[in-house]
């Protein structure tokens, strides 16, 4: 076997093993996308045919979906404390380019604690604020919601999940939340012995991909021709 | 409401996962190092793309097909007939028909329905008030309407409708006035639709009409063909006047009317700007006055009334609301989640003198969709009444093959001249009209099912893809399948997000080899034909994976390219 013959070889090897890694990255990511979705914490729907029955509440001047003062959501061992909090909603709190607002940013409790909640709704037309991620085991659907109808307050409770994070607040009208309707809920502390992440909607990992197994694969098939050499 | 984020319909096309695109790359990269390798980089293009080339297998076509069925719907049991809460609610054929419970909360009213039947509506508790029986005849005579105005298919919106297979304009709308969450799956989400809906009173009613304004923009109301004043917020209504002074967002306001002469009106937002041709219109019926009739006072959905009130002469009613949309208009608030930038595109640089409509709906939706919703189901020997809005900017030709229609004088009642079957009916912008359909007393000498159509050749597109537009059919009973679709053809290639992106030719299923796109065009890597079968579905550009068959291929031949210069560096470093 001549050098330039040799050469060729070493190439064609190199580059089949190359293509192989490349073969098996792939299908590590697509084994891996399944567990990707499952692994989302949220995937429950509030429909009526859905797995879990949302608990909806007419109340005087609107309605509560999931209002819950007293059952403890997965993770905590005990309510640790109540909070109370008011939330102004309405065009007078919209910035400039929006539509409507919160007089908030964000509202921050710790965990395990119950939040008593007073949703002061400023405009003729309802507002909403709908607290999306939580427990479904606790939470039918996931959320809470307190929606004033129309001008005047609305009052509701629940208990904050065990685990820290920011979980999506805002009103689900068409297009209230791109106009401004968005306040989410910061949950701080450890309230319990569970471990803590944070459950945004791209949580649970990703596919590794391609690349660093590409590289470690191309060092290998060049060890191994340098070794054969 | 998890799902919120996503909302993935399930008669939307689907997204290719990363994965997939992921394996289909990879799979590129592996051909093409093998080619390249064993053959050398002149033979590449040719191989990759015969390879590429290779008919994809018949499941990979069906599943494109597969996308969305002809009619998705979980809850059968609402087409028959039915007896809610005490409201007779007539049979819908209609492979989707309106929700029952939203159809007898508006008989009943939904501050006197009971409370399951007003919770599994999804209305709120005063979108539809009906209160004193003023002439004693046995039904109300004051009813309070409260709608709010939306924008549907705006920016990053969370409520996506399809008007068509993947076709979702931006549109605003006034939608019955509901409770709690207003997303997907949910009965508030359902009623939240193009277009705004039909709205029914007797003649001496009163009707006290609130818009909620939860949309961004300013809104007012005006009301073409009505013979009464109008009073808003205790004042006589002024159109000048509402042009300083409209319902603003977050603010309310109650126009209160009492038709005297029956007859099919309208309401519509006169703010400056295009609200009208948004969406913001509707159909305002005034139906004779009678003893112990409650009429159902909101219509939302596909147009059969269920309850008709006025059924006296006519086996059913449809109301059929007509609609044609500029993409560029309808596209300005799925651009943009800046409220100042939406008004200044909608007021400013969009010029609605250069308007040319795109999209022609019926009741909301384009064909196939409408066979979903509009079907007009009949029965021999019967006679049914179309009360028709055209709430386009264009005149509206409107004719039924193979049926006569009588035409009604300009929003009146009653049949006055008996159409040809073969001259449409012409509406102007913004006229409505009564039309009445009778089918023959043997169902051998009618038709099966025949088009109800605009048939301007650009109103039976869909942006110039036909079929498509407002069409939709008078179909026999018998003509029907059980889900109400028509079964004298096969129509589920339409029901494709790809036949309307033009990637599915027109012919393409009763001949491939003849009739598909030339290999250069559409499909440049197709260059064989696979079609034998009765039904083929096409697979869209990309194959599974979506991405452009170029795309695939340059990156498969660039990566190949790269991994043979690594092979050889790295033989040649070694040595």
């Amino acid at each position: 076997m001549t050098g330039r013959r040799c050469r060729r070889v070493s190439a064609l090897v190199a580059v089949a093993a190359v293509a192989v890694v490349v073969a098996g990255s792939a299908g590590l990511a697509l084994a891996a996308a399944p567990v990707s979705s499952a692994g989302g914490e949220v995937s429950h729907h509030p429909t009526p045919d859905g797995d879990a029955e949302p608990e909806t509440r007419v109340v005087e001047n609107g309605s509560t979906v999931n209002a819950n003062g007293t059952v403890l959501p997965p993770g905590c061992e005990a309510i640790q404390g109540e909070r109370h909090l008011t939330v102004d909603a309405g065009r007078e709190y919209a910035a400039d380019g929006d539509a409507f607002g919160y007089d908030l940013d964000s509202v921050t409790a710790p965990a395990c604690t119950r939040l008593v909640v007073t949703l002061a709704n400023h405009d003729d037309v309802r507002h909403q604020w709908v607290v999306d991620g939580l427990p479904i085991e606790t939470y039918p659907g996931g959320y809470v919601a307190i929606e004033a109808a129309r001008r005047g307050s609305v009052t509701a409770a629940f208990v904050t999940p065990s685990r820290p994070g920011t979980y999506e607040g805002l009103s689900t009208l068409p297009q209230h939340e791109q106009n401004g309707m968005r306040l989410p809920l910061v949950v701080t502390g450890d309230a319990s012995s569970q471990p803590t992440t944070t459950p945004t909607s791209d949580a649970g990992g990703s596919a590794p991909g391609p690349g660093p197994l590409l590289a470690l694969l191309a060092l290998l098939a060049a060890g191994l021709l340098a070794a054969r050499q | 409401m998890a799902d919120r984020p996503s909302h993935a319909r399930s008669d939307t096309a689907p997204m290719p996962s990363l994965a997939a695109v992921g394996t289909s790359v990879a799979v590129a990269l592996l051909v093409t190092s093998a080619v390249v390798a064993g053959i050398g980089v002149a033979g590449v293009g040719a191989a990759a793309g015969s390879t590429a080339s290779t008919p994809a297998p018949a499941s990979v076509a069906q599943s494109a097909q597969a996308d969305e069925s002809v009619c998705e719907f979980d809850r059968p049991s609402w087409r028959a007939p039915q007896l809610v809460a005490g409201v007779r609610v007539d049979a819908e054929r209609a492979c989707r028909p309106d929700d029952p419970n939203v159809v007898a909360a508006s008989v009943l009213g939904t501050n006197e329905a009971p409370a399951a039947v007003l919770e599994r509506s999804g209305l709120a508790r005063d979108a539809v008030v009906k209160g004193e029986d003023r002439d004693g005849d046995g039904d109300p005579d004051v009813v309070e309407v409260t709608v709010e105005s939306l924008s549907v298919n705006g920016h990053a919106a969370a409520l996506s409708r399809d008007v068509a297979p993947g076709v979702t304009p931006a549109m605003w709308v006034f939608a019955p006035k509901t409770r709690g969450i207003v997303v997907p799956g949910t009965a508030a989400g359902d009623l939240v639709r193009a277009p705004s809906p039909p709205i029914r009173v007797e003649t001496g009613d009163t009707l006290r009409f609130t818009v909620e304004n939860t949309h961004y923009l300013p809104q007012s109301l005006v009301f073409p063909g009505v013979d009464a004043a109008v009073v808003a917020n205790g004042s006589r209504a002024d159109d000048l006047r509402a042009l300083d002074d409209p319902v603003e967002p977050g603010e309310a306001r109650t126009y209160e009317l009492t038709p005297e002469e029956p007859g099919t009106d309208a309401y519509r937002s006169s703010a400056a700007g295009p609200n009208a041709a948004m969406g913001l219109a509707g159909m305002l019926v005034v139906v004779p006055n009678a003893s112990e009739n409650r009429v159902q006072t909101l219509n939302v959905g596909g147009g059969k009334v269920r309850h008709p009130s006025e059924a006296l002469a006519h086996d059913a009613v449809y109301d059929l609301h007509y609609q044609a949309i500029d993409e560029t208009l309808h596209e300005i608030p799925r651009r943009y989640d800046d409220v100042r930038a939406i008004a200044t595109a909608v007021t400013r640089t969009y010029d609605a003198t250069d308007a040319t409509p795109d999209y022609y709906l019926a009741n909301g939706r384009a064909f196939p969709y409408t066979l979903r919703e509009s079907v007009v189901a009949t029965e021999p020997n019967a006679s049914y009444a179309l009360r028709v809005f055209n709430a386009g900017d264009e005149t509206l030709p409107l004719h039924a093959h193979g049926y006569d229609l009588a035409a009604a004088s300009v929003g009146g009642d009653e049949a006055s001249s008996a159409t040809r079957a073969s001259d449409p009916v012409a509406l102007s912008p913004s006229e409505r009209v009564t039309l009445t359909v009778g089918t023959p007393a043997s169902p051998s000498s009618g038709a099966g099912v025949r088009l109800l159509h605009d048939p301007r050749t650009a109103a039976d597109t869909t942006d110039g893809i036909a079929p498509g537009g407002s069409a939709t059919v008078v179909a026999l009973r018998d003509a029907l399948r059980d889900d109400g679709i028509p079964d004298t053809a096969n129509v589920s290639r339409y029901f494709d997000a790809a036949y309307y992106t033009g990637d599915v030719p027109t012919w393409r299923h009763l001949d491939d080899s003849r009739l598909a796109s030339p290999p250069a065009e559409l499909h440049p890597n197709r260059t064989t034909t696979t079609a034998d079968s009765p039904s083929p579905a096409p697979a869209p550009s990309g194959g599974a994976t979506g991405l452009p068959d170029a795309v695939l291929l340059l990156a498969g031949l660039v990566a190949g390219g790269a991994l043979v210069a690594a092979g050889v560096a790295i033989g040649r470093w070694t040595t």
